[in-house]
């Protein structure tokens, strides 16, 4: 490989996972560095067949810098392969449908116990113990189970999230998991099994929320109101929709504002005291936030975003993708990495300064292979 | 201290605000001993609402299992202090606007210096140049910028963020820890710390990476109410007394899903054969669907489609799942006791390591082992040190 030096060159991973956390996970600690062995069902990852017309960009975006194998694991034949490349690894990635461990009927605690330096990442939907483990979930199950589902759209129509929240957020939590455990190991604590649940690692990020909600002074703030508000969709102008915002003790530059958009008036507003809940998130923006609304519907959203971070305030634009990635602000960061022959593809999101962190031209992702005859060899 | 992956490994977490005290709390999770560094004016994270018994209940979260210590910087000899503590650290962890930091005399050249086998990671909204670079990244501006509000929301609808403003600073913690941890296993090799650097906004695009990765591809991600472009069936349906979720993700879920609605012959219809069909004809397909989900209520949906192993749930909040047995049993929440401040509801630890366990501890008074850290240093809150209190 061209890119000597990444962290993780010289460990090796195998991934018995499919759909987004796995792949996800598995491409990052491949981006570092390791040798992965994506392990497929016969007919392949079910993500091959995740996109509209034909293409498959979940898989294609998913899994750049691996090789691959067929292999049915429901088999003894098929789970013997599949023992023989875990013996040389030294990570395994697994996520189940619990039909799926079920018919493998590995125990990867135990397989790990049996060779005291492999760690093994096991991601399971509902976590370990609990009447819920053993069933299936999905992204947006557990969007549903979290409670994310309340935060988008309306009350009585409800939306998901439209990222993957808790498919990436269980794929960087593994990754972090599986880098730790490396650590440990090579500062001679051997292996470990460590499992991510996808629903528990989603409550995670909710900690603020968890904590807000736990028996607070009053009933207030934005961690608390946000279900009952209505979408969230910033300030309307002539060409978009743009964020407005003057930090806490910025009172000036708010009344320099409001003087530009012709409201000298406000600021001597009683009911205006607490301005920045008129301009922020929340119920005093609906209330009150009709006199803002005139100047940012007659002007462009450079306009407005001009005229509010010159004064010090925070707004920017309400992008799409295509708007995200044109901005000139992307030239000054890096989040994209160019597979050949694929195409761009969104990178691994943070940076040494001064040394290759990632490779800088990974593989794209595997073709699907053809099923391996346990009877032969197997990955070379 | 509780034996997790990282004991053994020291943090000065410099930060405010939640983007890097959560990474600095994740990797007291995982058994490194962190020390919040606070100036005396304190973290400004200390003014968001709610409060609980006069703190704020962000402030509390974002720093569980960590040890208080207030320095005022400005003074030599807590700069002194700050200094002997990082020479004996792993890891500082900061995000001061630019040119904060070297001011106050924590920069990452100045550290270096010190501790060469430091790993120092730097946290910034938009970067440190370019045009963006002096306007302010919260989680509400980043969520506008990263193209998220392209792809929230019904079909053809105005842009929506999401109405929970935080979930994007704690994503990008998750980054500061993946390359914290990187650093360290570089560090094994190298003996040489490293600077690493993680925006709010290249983070934000690796959460959204399926969605980016379909809008690089060619495709069109956009908003679809309770649905997604690349998958069906994959939504909320109405059943008699509210909504219900369902996901056929693979072929075996969505064979069994037809099974269990008792309608075998949906499996064997061409339009249906796969997802590529089905989304195809997804319109076909959601109306059959619907049309038998609507007969029955959601606890009907959630037993019958739960035996059948297909992923299936009721939408709920903190009202629902709180109490809910599951979530007790599989250590998904929590309470923990704070020092003066009562106890909160707290997520179990992301990752549960069979043989080095993670543990969540309560978060420190601000300041509150000062007096200890002066004396002490890195031994300070060390509970086999108990007697030298």
């Amino acid at each position: 490989m061209e890119d000597a030096g990444l962290v993780l060159d010289r460990v090796r991973v195998v991934e018995l996972a499919e759909g987004i956390p796995g792949p996800i996970c598995c491409m990052q600690l491949a981006d570092l560095g390791a040798d992965v062995i994506k392990v497929e069902p016969p007919g392949g990852d079910r993500a091959r067949f995740w996109g509209e017309e034909g293409a498959a960009p979940v898989f294609d975006h998913l899994n750049r810098g691996k090789r691959s194998i067929c292999l049915d694991t429901t088999t003894p034949a098929g789970r013997s392969e599949l023992m023989r490349l875990v013996d040389g690894a030294d990570v395994v990635v697994v996520h189940r449908d619990p039909e799926q461990a079920e018919a493998e009927g590995i125990d990867w605690r135990h397989e790990q116990e049996r060779r005291s330096q492999l760690i093994v990442c096991e991601l399971t939907d509902f976590g370990e113990g609990g009447e819920l483990s053993g069933q299936a979930g999905s992204e947006l199950v557990h969007q549903a189970m979290s409670g994310f589902m309340r935060y988008a759209g309306s009350r009585e129509a409800p939306c998901r999230v439209g990222y993957e929240i808790a498919s990436v957020g269980a794929a960087m939590h593994a990754v972090q998991a599986v880098l730790a455990a490396l650590f440990r190991r090579d500062e001679g604590g051997g292996g470990d099994h460590v499992s991510v649940p996808l629903l528990g690692q989603l409550l995670s990020l909710k900690s603020i929320l968890l904590a807000a909600q736990s028996d607070p002074d009053a009933w207030c703030g934005f961690h608390l109101n946000g279900p009952h508000w209505d979408p969230d969709i910033g300030w309307e102008t002539r060409d978009g929709q743009v964020t407005f915002d003057f930090r806490h003790g910025m009172g000036e530059a708010w009344t320099q504002f409001c003087e530009a958009i012709g409201r000298p008036d406000l600021p001597e507003d009683p009911e205006y005291d607490d301005w920045r809940s008129t301009i922020y998130i929340g119920d005093r923006k609906k209330t009150h936030g009709d006199v803002y609304r005139p100047y940012f519907a007659g002007a462009t959203s450079a306009e407005a975003s001009e005229l509010i971070n010159g004064l010090g305030g925070i707004s920017v634009k309400f992008n799409d993708y295509a708007e995200l990635l044109a901005h000139p602000q992307l030239a000054h960061l890096a989040p994209l990495v160019e597979v050949p022959g694929a195409g761009l593809q969104v990178g691994t999101p943070f940076r040494f300064d001064g040394a290759a962190t990632t490779h800088s031209a990974p593989e794209p992702a595997p073709a699907l292979p053809d099923e391996i005859d346990t009877g032969r060899e197997g990955a070379a | 201290m509780n034996g997790g992956p990282l004991d053994g490994v020291r943090v000065v977490d410099a930060s405010a605000g939640a983007v890097g005290p959560w990474a600095g709390s994740l990797l007291a999770q995982m058994g490194a001993r962190v020390i919040k560094l606070e100036s005396p004016q304190g973290d400004f994270i200390r003014n968001i609402m709610p409060t609980q018994r006069g703190l704020s209940t962000t402030y509390l979260s974002m720093n569980y299992g960590k040890l208080g210590l207030e320095l005022d910087m400005k003074e030599p000899q807590a700069r002194a202090t700050a200094h002997r503590l990082i020479t004996g650290a792993d890891v500082f962890i900061e995000n001061f606007r630019p040119g904060v930091a070297d001011r106050i005399g924590l920069g990452w050249s100045e550290l270096s210096a010190l501790n060469s086998r430091l790993v120092y990671a730097s946290a910034s909204g938009f970067g440190w140049s370019g045009p963006m670079v002096k306007i302010g990244a919260t989680d509400p501006h980043i969520q506008a910028f990263s193209g998220s509000t392209s792809v929230n929301g019904r079909p053809g609808g105005h842009r929506q963020r999401v109405r929970w403003y935080g979930h994007f600073d704690v994503n990008t913690s998750l980054c500061i820890v993946q390359g914290v941890l990187a650093a360290l296993l570089d560090r094994q090799r190298s003996g040489r710390g490293r600077l690493v650097r993680i925006t709010m906004v290249e983070a934000a695009m690796a959460l959204q990476r399926v969605r980016i990765g379909e809008h690089l591809s060619g495709g069109r991600p956009r908003p679809m109410g309770t649905g997604i472009t690349y998958l069906a069936p994959d939504r909320a349906f109405e059943a008699l007394d509210g909504l219900v979720v369902v996901t056929a993700a693979s072929q075996a879920q969505w064979r069994r899903l037809c099974v269990a609605l008792e309608r075998p012959d949906l499996a064997d219809d061409p339009r249906f054969a796969d997802n590529p069909a089905r989304l195809r004809n997804r319109d076909a397909l959601e109306a059959a669907l619907g049309e038998v989900i609507a007969t029955r209520s959601c606890g009907f949906w959630l037993r019958v489609l739960g035996r059948a192993r297909v992923p299936c749930a009721r939408p709920g909040g903190f009202d629902d799942f709180r109490q809910n047995v599951h979530f007790r049993d599989a250590g998904l929440l929590q309470r923990v006791e704070t020092p003066h401040w009562g106890s909160l509801w707290a997520p179990g630890t992301p990752w549960r390591f069979a043989r080095h366990p993670a543990a969540l501890g309560p978060p420190p008074a601000p300041g509150e082992h000062t007096k200890e850290i002066l004396s002490r240093g890195w031994q300070a809150g060390d509970p086999d040190g108990e007697a030298a209190r």
